[in-house]
């Protein structure tokens, strides 16, 4: 009955795990690393932020009949974190860490108080919503 | 619509100015209750200028910030607006602000007509609170930090029921029942100040510091200290011994379990990076372990008769220790976040995104202004100590060292605010720029 919280939490933590490689790889000044790290983080972010604007809101939206409201301020958000992401990109190329750190902690606590709202009201209320559908949504979002 | 989506308004948040003030005003209250102690120099616990001084840190700073944040985290972790945050919110701030100072200056120099003042509007605003904190924390049961959260409201109406009674002896209107004051106390840390933070961490935690999840039994301990302080004054009010040693047991061993659970998710942070705020709750659970064996041991009378100044030491490191620590610890991330995300959300909503860069958080707050004055926080803190055993000249140095503990706190959120405030100019001029008034 939780298969979209399930996962999509699971990938939130795993994306944190990422960040938390990149921002210590920045901070011990090990730039390649970072680099890598920070590549493999920013890929799944985007992709997780995909899977939601592309399938989960919509069928949101359709489901619950909220269009103007909570997935507003949810893209909202995804946007703000592309914009770190990207600053945090030029960062790195400048090897400016106290610029990509400055970022990286402004990120993580726009992200988690994201996430938080998501975990805790946004995806049980999918589940619930999309019922017996949930796998073939899910289904979907893991395609991309 | 399916139910409960009514609930689901991310965009019903209260506006950034309603936590905002709290968070701001309050190190400033508690900077008066250093000063109150330094002027005063009282001697003993029951000493006039130390109930003041006290209040002035627990009902200025402590609950003003944590009533702040209720309007805030409750929406963001459950989903669950408390209702007529906007209208209500600043009200019962204000009152809360005024209601400690009145309180606290009422106390001290025995004012009662002050003293009068302040009880009615702190029993107004408390009131008020409670009542939305109810409402909105009942609406959010299903959520583990939301329960916490209830829970933390319903040992406030205790607390503040048992401190009106005291503060009208104080004023004179009713004897005073100086036997209520331990139950008032505990009821205030245990119940109220960590319920709450309890609630908020089982987010907080593992969230931003990249740690395992809590295990599910330290979910119920909110829900297991709260029990067992009701037992312990159930047991006291019956003249029971052994029920209150068995209740207080329980307060003892929950939360020390929480205090250690929590450090054990830390010492698993999967974020390597040094932080304050990381180093402010190693701090604050480490000393709510010691406050929770050293209850504990006292209770079962192995150390037992230590008198007067061994409560005061451990009152000391629950009040400064655990709770006024963990809450300094959380402004140096909530303050400059909503400066943040208030600005960064004007530069969406005109299309400015890219073309306008805002400071990030750490040159809103830069790191090193933060630890400064965490170091001095842990001066203070040892201060203080020194002064609840050793007494005498130690009191008023400890007043000082509260007052300019809570002033540079206050100092580097105003800073934080000031350069938030001086790029949300660039932002008005950008906007001007592209929608240029009628005319030029």
């Amino acid at each position: 009955m939780a298969e979209i919280a399930d996962f999509m939490t699971a990938e939130h933590r795993r994306c944190d795990e990422l960040f938390a490689e990149a921002e210590a790889a920045v901070a011990a000044a090990d730039w390649e690393a970072a680099e890598e790290r920070f590549e493999e983080f920013a890929d799944l972010t985007l992709r997780h932020l995909e899977r939601e604007e592309r399938v989960l809101f919509p069928e949101f939206e359709a489901r619950t009949g909220m269009s103007d409201g909570p997935t507003v301020v949810m893209r909202r958000e995804h946007d703000q974190m592309r914009a770190l992401l990207a600053s945090m990109r030029e960062a790195l190329a400048r090897r400016d860490d106290d610029g990509f750190l400055g970022d990286a902690e402004t990120f993580m606590i726009l992200t988690q108080q994201h996430d938080m709202k998501e975990e805790q009201v946004l995806y049980p209320m999918s589940d619930e919503a999309l019922g017996a559908e949930a796998p073939t949504v899910l289904g979907r979002m893991r395609e991309l | 619509m399916i139910p409960g989506a009514d609930r689901l308004r991310f965009d019903r948040m209260p506006p950034v100015r309603v936590p905002m003030r709290a968070f701001l005003a309050a190190p400033f209250l508690g900077a008066a209750g250093g000063v109150l102690l330094a002027g005063t120099g009282p001697t003993g616990r029951f000493a006039a200028g130390l109930i003041g001084a006290l209040h002035l840190v627990t009902l200025g700073f402590l609950t003003l910030v944590m009533v702040g944040a209720f309007f805030q985290v409750l929406p963001v972790v459950t989903g669950v607006p408390v209702p007529g945050a906007r209208v209500l919110g600043p009200a019962i701030e204000t009152g809360v602000g005024l209601g400690a100072l009145a309180v606290g200056f009422g106390l001290a120099m025995g004012a009662r007509s002050l003293l009068g003042v302040g009880v009615v509007v702190l029993a107004v605003a408390v009131a008020g609170f409670s009542v939305v904190g109810l409402v909105a924390t009942w609406r959010a049961r299903r959520n583990p930090t939301g329960r916490a959260m209830g829970l933390a409201v319903a040992s406030l109406v205790v607390v503040a029921a048992l401190g009106l009674l005291l503060l009208a002896g104080h004023a004179g209107w009713v004897p005073l029942r100086r036997d209520l004051t331990d139950v008032h106390l505990a009821w205030a840390l245990a119940g109220w100040v960590a319920s709450l933070v309890m609630g908020v961490s089982f987010q907080v935690i593992p969230m931003f510091q990249v740690t395992p999840a809590y295990p599910r039994w330290a979910e119920v301990l909110p829900l297991v200290v709260v029990g067992g302080l009701v037992v312990w004054t159930a047991g006291r009010t019956a003249g029971t011994s052994g029920i209150a040693v068995v209740g207080g047991g329980v307060v003892a061993v929950g939360l020390t379990a929480y205090a250690v659970a929590t450090l054990v998710l830390l010492a698993r942070r999967r974020r390597k990076l040094a932080d304050v705020t990381t180093d402010a709750w190693r701090v604050s659970m480490a000393s709510l372990a010691a406050v929770g064996i050293v209850g504990l041991l006292a209770l079962g009378g192995l150390d037992g008769h230590g008198g007067e100044r061994a409560t005061l030491g451990l009152g000391v490191v629950a009040v400064f220790g655990f709770a006024v620590t963990v809450v300094e610890g959380m402004l140096y991330k909530i303050v400059p976040f909503l400066s943040w995300l208030h600005l960064q959300n004007l530069v969406t909503e005109h299309g400015l995104a890219g073309r306008v860069r805002i400071r990030n958080l750490r040159r809103l707050l830069p790191a090193g202004g933060a630890r400064r004055q965490f170091r001095v926080h842990l001066l203070a803190l040892g201060i203080v100590l020194v002064a609840a055993v050793a007494g005498g000249p130690w009191v008023r140095f400890a007043g000082v060292a509260l007052a300019v503990d809570f002033a540079l706190l206050g100092w580097e959120l105003a800073a934080a605010v000031r350069r938030a405030a001086e790029d949300r100019a660039v932002v008005a001029a950008a906007v001007a720029g592209i929608n240029p008034p009628p005319g030029s």
